[in-house]
């Protein structure tokens, strides 16, 4: 059994390796995220002055420290480990929302053609003009941080790409003759839109938000590290690298493991993307 | 692959990998320091100070950094003896109450600003006038409000007349202290200079005077040759600001100067390990306060007050944040503090008491807000009070704020349920507390008349034995009270360069004159 799961694993090629185990990091980390601070070996909120800042490997009362402990004490594979769930999930609702609204838009935009496909154009323009993360601080400073509101200034940050591309699709889709078989039907525009123009662009929608979703995880991640991310009460992956930066000269483990951790949950979304993407790309089928 | 690789390794050998990179780190980073620091023969110190200047106006400015530089520039009256706590000559030669309500001081005649004109009674009448004129709204108003009138009798003699008895106004003529400095400053020169130019052009009758300032940038000081007192062995300080705590440190280690402000104590190890610097410290750095605002829910009520104390494990605290590095106080002041009562300790230790006051009131929300940077250690502080509060039955978000905003809504009294404020006590006096607890302080978090009454009475009473009891009755009332969940002193550490040693003594005032150069 074992050797015959060896012989297949063995036979595959580098890169189909690579994604394999991106997409087990992945489905590793979602299954952390989903179970929350279960999977941490400690209570990631637990503190110990007289553990802080333990190096990796160090044991403590309550066990080995297999990625040191932090400036309070906290076993750092704890916290990263339940840091997954804020990641994951701010930054799923935040691409979730940003489709919704872009596709939304694009789809419209695209269908009506004209001045609405103008007006959608210079508006995400000026979406795109404006620096992301000057918006996001300005909005996120005045306002109490929740995760209401840092999903919404992630998505305000993400919804340009889909509605730009759904509104490209949407303009090719709505020229084909069946469309216009539909119209002369009598076919109403929400049902075109869902039924017809929907299921033809949403592979690349798809495979577009594979992509948002790792920016999304940069983007909260960088709220986190100047103080304007989710409350919790342990903290996410972008707050331990700040946190950290004050012992980057005695203690390098407060900021190597999370800045790790983005690091490869960022790569592996990335490299899933991107096989999802060569997956419904028609041209390259067969591979 | 490389990285996967990497994790894969270390999951497996603990302590091998680890050790392997811990001694690269360790090897790379001591081939980044130069092994050989130039001497400084030429005597000029480099300094590294962790903020920016604001403005160099001695009337204006109580921003941290600005005193730091007026300090070399400008002199007090009188100084404060590290040792004893009392007051001693500087400006002034001596000075006596003639009356409960007048004050008559005799100036040296000796001494000369640095523009060669000589120091008299004019000049100390207009630095008091210019603080007490309203319409500057001087940063040391609030301390000098009980002078009623400032006379000039004759050159070298000044009387001060009070509203009412003030038995600490001449403690608030010397220079330690975060309240209220009397620099003197000439009447001739700052006559017909703007706002604007007075603090570009700071002169006054120290040790050093302005060479140039680059705004932002650095600033340099020359040894005044034609000095009054002593000539200081240092001729030349260099001031550039580098708020960043690792590369402030880095600067230090690498030799790009001599000596920095507010050595983390992350760093303390690296520092006494380094070939080129060396660590000066002093016990008595700012004190801590834990204030609970006692004006609003749910503080308002003492048992829940209490609870809050009592869970909170203090001595624990300190021991692991700031190791020898700070102490735990029983009241909050300075341990140099005249009136200081060390028979009162701590709040002790007791998670059952906080759990069975807040039975029936559990679990209390809290939404508070923190501070990052601006005190030793301060977010680990918020962290583990806030964990342990967790733990007897509070619930607590916090929001952590840029200083000058919390500070900001502290003093509009909306700095939330509790916080941490540090002080500065170098003055030695208990009537420093007011600013926290007197009703009528901006940044007061309470709003009980019978402490208004009591330092009332201290504030009054002329003779120091009588004053110290009630001085000594207040911190019993405030411990008792629990106004003030915790209290803490954290030492002000600097680096300094093999090259140059000091002894410091308060607060976070460094003295260039009182560098000593180090033949190695």
């Amino acid at each position: 059994m074992m050797a015959a799961v060896m012989r297949r694993f063995t036979s595959l090629s580098a890169s189909q390796l690579i994604v394999a185990l991106a997409a087990a990091g992945l489905l590793l980390l979602a299954f952390a995220a989903l179970t929350g601070d279960m999977l941490a070996p400690m209570d990631p909120a637990r503190q110990s002055l007289r553990a802080r800042l333990m190096p990796p490997g160090f044991e403590g009362p309550r066990g080995v420290h297999w990625l040191g402990t932090d400036s309070v004490g906290r076993d750092i594979l704890s916290l990263i480990v339940a840091g997954a769930r804020p990641a994951i999930l701010v930054s799923g609702l935040s691409v979730g929302l940003a489709a919704l609204f872009g596709v939304m838009l694009g789809m419209f935009a695209g269908y009506r053609g004209g001045r609405m496909g103008g007006f959608l154009l210079y508006v995400t323009n000026i979406q795109l003009a404006f620096p992301f993360f000057l918006l996001a601080v300005t909005i996120v400073g005045i306002m109490r941080p929740s995760v209401a509101l840092v999903v919404f200034v992630i998505a305000l940050g993400c919804w340009v790409p889909f509605a730009r591309i759904s509104y490209a699709e949407t303009m090719q889709v709505v020229e084909q003759e069946y469309i216009e078989a539909v119209r002369v039907m009598r076919g109403t525009t929400v049902r075109i839109l869902l039924r017809h123009v929907l299921p033809n662009i949403l592979p690349n929608i798809l495979v577009l938000a594979t992509f948002a979703l790792g920016t999304a995880i940069v983007m909260e991640s960088g709220l986190s590290f100047v103080g304007l991310g989710v409350p919790t009460k342990a903290p996410t992956w972008g707050r331990m690298l700040a946190e950290g930066r004050d012992y980057i000269s005695t203690a390098w483990w407060l900021t190597l493991y999370p800045g790790l951790a983005i690091f490869l949950l960022v790569l592996s979304i990335n490299i899933c993307g991107e096989r999802l993407r060569d997956i419904t790309d028609p041209k390259q089928a067969g591979r | 692959m490389g990285v996967h690789s990497t994790i894969a390794s270390h999951l497996k050998i603990r302590h091998g990998t680890h050790v392997a990179l811990l001694a690269l780190g360790v090897a790379l980073a001591s081939a980044s320091f130069p092994l050989t620091h130039a001497a400084a023969e030429t005597s000029v110190a480099r300094i590294a100070l962790s903020g920016g200047l604001d403005r160099l106006d001695p009337t204006m400015s109580a921003n941290g950094t600005d005193l730091v530089i007026m300090s070399q520039i400008y002199e007090t009256l009188l100084e404060i003896d590290p040792q004893t706590g009392q007051l001693t000559p500087k400006l002034a030669e001596s000075y006596s109450a003639k009356s409960p309500t007048v004050w008559e001081i005799k100036l040296r005649r000796d001494v000369k600003f640095q523009d060669g004109t000589p120091m008299t009674a004019a000049d100390v009448k207009f630095t008091l006038e210019r603080i007490l004129d309203r319409s500057l709204a001087s940063a040391h108003y609030s301390q000098l409000t009980s002078i009623a009138e400032v006379r000039a009798i004759d050159d070298y003699t000044v009387e001060i007349e009070t509203a009412a008895p003030d038995p600490v106004l001449m403690r608030r003529m010397q220079p330690i202290g975060g309240s209220g400095r009397v620099f003197i400053a000439s009447k001739a020169h700052f006559e017909g200079l703007s706002p604007e130019e007075a603090s570009n052009q700071p002169m006054g009758t120290g040790p050093y005077r302005l060479e140039s300032w680059q705004k932002g940038a650095s600033l340099t000081l020359v040894r005044n040759e034609d000095y009054w007192g002593a000539k200081p062995e240092i001729e030349k300080g260099v001031f550039t600001f580098i708020p960043e705590n690792a590369t402030r440190v880095n600067a230090l280690l690498q030799g790009e100067v001599d000596v920095i402000q507010r050595l983390p104590i992350a760093d303390v190890e690296r520092v006494k390990q380094s070939q080129n610097a060396h660590v000066v410290a002093s016990p008595n750095g700012l004190v801590h306060t834990l204030l609970v605002d006692s004006t609003k829910a749910p503080f308002d009520d003492i048992d829940v007050r209490k609870a809050f104390a009592h869970a909170l494990d203090v001595e624990d605290m300190v021991d692991g944040l700031l190791g020898e590095y700070g102490r735990a106080l029983g009241v909050p002041l300075g341990p140099n503090v005249l009136q200081y009562d060390e028979s009162i300790e701590s709040y002790a230790y007791d998670p059952e008491l906080s759990e069975s006051l807040l039975k029936g009131k559990a679990p209390i929300k809290l939404e508070t807000f923190t501070s990052d940077g601006r005190y030793v250690n301060d977010r680990d502080f918020y962290q583990v009070i806030n964990a342990q509060l967790g733990e007897v039955g509070f619930d607590i978000s916090s929001q952590t704020l840029e200083w000058g905003r919390f500070i900001n809504m502290m003093q509009n009294r909306s700095g939330g349920p509790f916080y941490i404020i540090g002080w500065d006590f170098g003055e030695g006096d208990a009537s420093k507390i007011n600013s926290f607890l007197e009703s009528s302080s901006a940044l007061s978090v309470t709003n009980d008349a019978e402490y208004d009454r009591l330092v009332a009475l201290a504030g009054q009473e002329i003779d120091e034995a009588k004053r110290t009891e009630i001085w000594k009755q207040v911190q019993q009332y405030v411990h008792d009270q629990y106004y003030v969940a915790a209290v803490w002193q954290a030492s002000s550490i600097y680096g300094f360069s093999k090259t140059l040693d000091w002894t410091a003594n308060f607060g976070e005032n460094l003295a260039l004159s009182e560098f000593k150069l180090v033949r190695q």
